[in-house]
């Protein structure tokens, strides 16, 4: 995890180096005053050489500190902090669609094979890969949020400001892709485990078809499809910095691709960290877990 | 080498004959008449099983014999109906204790499927759930048919458990497949096959996947089980050796068919078909003097899909004559209670192709 971290940083700190002094975009169209542009430099060590700057970033690191934003002059962890229980709730509502539609979708294709509820599930699944997630958003947007905006159906399409209905359409958007994708592995998963030969022990055992399903069967495809639905949640906290910036949703996705576009370097190398960082914790999580779903894999 | 050739199989349009099985009588617990399994695959349609008729008689064993992909395992699953698809049973009777099993609906089947009939698989690292304890499999199978309370079904798999020679059963109740040793796995498999005492007992190569040194113990289990419980039972090998000891009838297929058929002697010490003494000839006796090096079957199985014209072994068939591609031999009787499918059964012409290295 440690090294991960430290390569991490580095690549930022040599690409972001490479892109240029982020004092221009302070100032916008217009040029910055000498002495002003001088302060700021001296402030944020901007004139020392790559070496330096990392690792005097690292050892602020290492003491929790992110430094502070160019631009909004607040401590990038306060920044991040007000954006990330935000991320996550996103996150946690996108990872119970996903779940949820995922697997019924999945089980359901692989349970009745070929059958109308399949094709449509195989169909309308590459149609959600497929789409690109900002387009998706949009057009929800401009499903909900104007044709539809004088029914009672009508969503908020911006903002956190409509208690659980804010959440509607962005947790949809962010989690289409991962729902579609949960679907295909649990239906591929579901319809390897029932040619196993202990589906076919199960059978001559005499135990009727609804127990080897959802008791057999399904307990088996379960371990590779919850293992995946861990992962997605590390990406779904970084992997929403398209849904946040469309639906204007205060988490750390959006907050970091404004930070982009605005050379606000802190806010870039820390919220990538934090991101990398609850990635690395998932997956940590997901690893343990295993040994709770399969026990051939269990830690003694 | 089989050459690839479309040929129309003999026997395709023939009614189900309803003539007595040689060794079907009143004791008959199960007769299996005609029967033909068909998978219908990209390539083709593979005659798995071509018109197959044996019978079972209570607390007998029948051995089916044959090499791999003769149909004897799809010939096994299709009397529980559990042909895996695109496998379906195209015509014939299975008829357990006075029922077709053909006709019974979902509901009844189940109730035959591990109360009167067991089974027990090749291969005990996969047949096992890989999720479940294993003392959990075993009471899944006193549940599912007693309607036992968790606790007694505990008690029954236990117990059950140690019938079948797992030492310290309480100990190991909740231990998972994986823990088990492949003998052990394929102990546990017995004791879910034999929970309810079934009447019939299908082994489909139990011993195949088992070390050898293990292979003589796990027959042995079910010989006494057999004796304990009086079932009856189906022993599905590939090797002869093996069923000497343990078989009453002993059925050969090959290519779907069964091309002899008798009691063990007959079918040891006055073989008809070729097939057979080749299968002979190719397995180590203990009982007899070394005569030379063991000598395999030549060839290959020929392919389900394309069958060769005429008698199904004569590309691999050291007696092979002209007749033998041009005509299938139906399964007669020569002698009592032993039949074959042989154009030359009982009097084999010279060999024409002597032993080849």
């Amino acid at each position: 995890m440690i090294p991960v971290v430290f390569g991490a940083t580095l690549i930022l700190f040599v690409m972001l180096f490479a892109l240029g002094n982020p004092i221009d975009s302070i100032g916008g169209e217009r040029n910055l005053d000498r002495s002003v542009r001088q302060t700021i430099i001296d402030k944020y060590h901007l004139d020392d050489s790559l070496p330096k700057q990392y690792i005097s970033y690292m050892g602020n690191l290492a003491k929790g500190d992110l430094g502070e934003s160019i631009l909004q002059r607040r401590p990038v962890k306060r920044i991040l902090g007000d954006g990330m229980p935000w991320s996550l709730k996103l996150a946690l509502t996108a990872i119970a669609i996903e779940t949820f539609f995922g697997i019924v979708a999945g089980v359901i294709s692989a349970v009745r094979r070929y059958s109308f509820l399949d094709v449509f599930t195989t169909i309308g699944t590459s149609v959600l890969v497929a789409i690109p997630v900002f387009w998706l958003g949009l057009m929800l947007q401009l499903l909900f949020g104007v044709f539809l905006r004088n029914t009672f159906i009508h969503l908020p399409v911006s903002g956190v400001d409509a208690g659980w209905r804010s959440f509607i359409l962005p947790a949809l958007t962010l989690a289409s892709v991962f729902t579609a994708i949960t679907a295909r592995l649990t239906r591929t998963t579901m319809l390897e485990v029932m040619r196993q030969d202990y589906i076919r022990t199960a059978a001559a055992k005499g135990l009727p078809e609804r127990t080897i399903v959802y008791k057999h069967a399904l307990r088996n495809a379960m371990i590779p499809v919850i293992t995946n639905i861990g992962l997605d949640f590390g990406s779904l906290i970084g992997g929403a910095i398209l849904t946040e910036t469309v639906f204007s949703w205060p988490g750390i996705g959006r907050e970091l691709a404004l930070a982009v576009l605005r050379k606000d370097n802190p806010i870039v190398i820390g919220g990538t960290i934090i991101l990398i960082m609850a990635f690395l914790l998932v997956n940590l999580l997901v690893d343990i877990s295993y040994g709770f779903l399969d026990p051939r894999i269990r830690y003694d | 080498m089989a050459e690839i050739v479309e040929a129309p199989v003999g026997g395709e349009e023939a009614t189900s004959a309803q003539t007595r099985l040689p060794f079907e009588s009143a004791d008959s617990l199960l007769v299996v008449r005609d029967l033909v399994v068909h998978f219908h695959t990209d390539f083709g349609v593979v005659k798995a099983v071509d018109g197959v008729s044996y019978s079972v008689n209570a607390g007998e064993t029948l051995a089916i014999v044959g090499e791999s992909g003769s149909g004897k395992s799809v010939n096994a699953s299709a009397v529980l109906g559990l042909v895996p698809p695109p496998g379906k049973v195209h015509r014939g009777e299975i008829i357990f204790q006075g029922q077709d099993m053909l006709k019974l609906d979902d509901q009844r089947l189940r109730e035959i499927r591990g109360n009167r009939i067991g089974m027990v698989f090749q291969d005990p690292l996969t047949s096992l759930n890989p999720v479940f304890s294993v003392g959990a499999q075993v009471s899944e199978a006193v549940q599912i048919h007693e309607g036992l309370a968790r606790k007694d079904a505990r008690e029954r798999a236990t117990e059950l458990l140690s019938i079948v020679g797992i030492p310290r059963s309480r100990e190991r109740f909740d231990d998972y497949p994986h823990q088990f040793s492949g003998g052990m796995r394929q102990r546990v498999m017995i004791a879910m096959a034999i929970a309810m005492k079934p009447a019939l007992l299908i082994a489909d190569e139990p011993t195949t996947a088992l070390d050898v040194t293990v292979q003589a113990q796990i027959l042995d289990l079910l010989g006494s089980l057999q004796q304990e419980f009086g079932m009856a039972m189906i022993l599905i090998t590939h090797d002869l050796g093996m069923v000497a000891d343990q078989a009453d009838t002993v059925a050969v297929m090959y290519a779907g068919s069964i091309v002899e058929y008798g009691t063990v002697d007959d079918i040891y010490y006055r073989p008809l078909m070729p097939y057979t003494l080749g299968l002979m000839a190719s397995v180590a006796r203990m009982d007899q003097a070394r005569s030379g090096r063991l000598r395999p079957i030549r060839g290959q199985p020929p392919s389900l899909i394309f069958r060769p014209p005429g008698c199904p072994f004569h590309p691999r068939c050291d007696y092979a004559r002209e007749v033998c591609w041009q005509e299938q031999p139906e399964l007669l009787e020569y002698d009592q209670q032993h039949l074959a499918a042989c154009h030359f059964a009982g009097n084999l012409p010279e060999p024409i192709r002597k032993d080849e290295p």
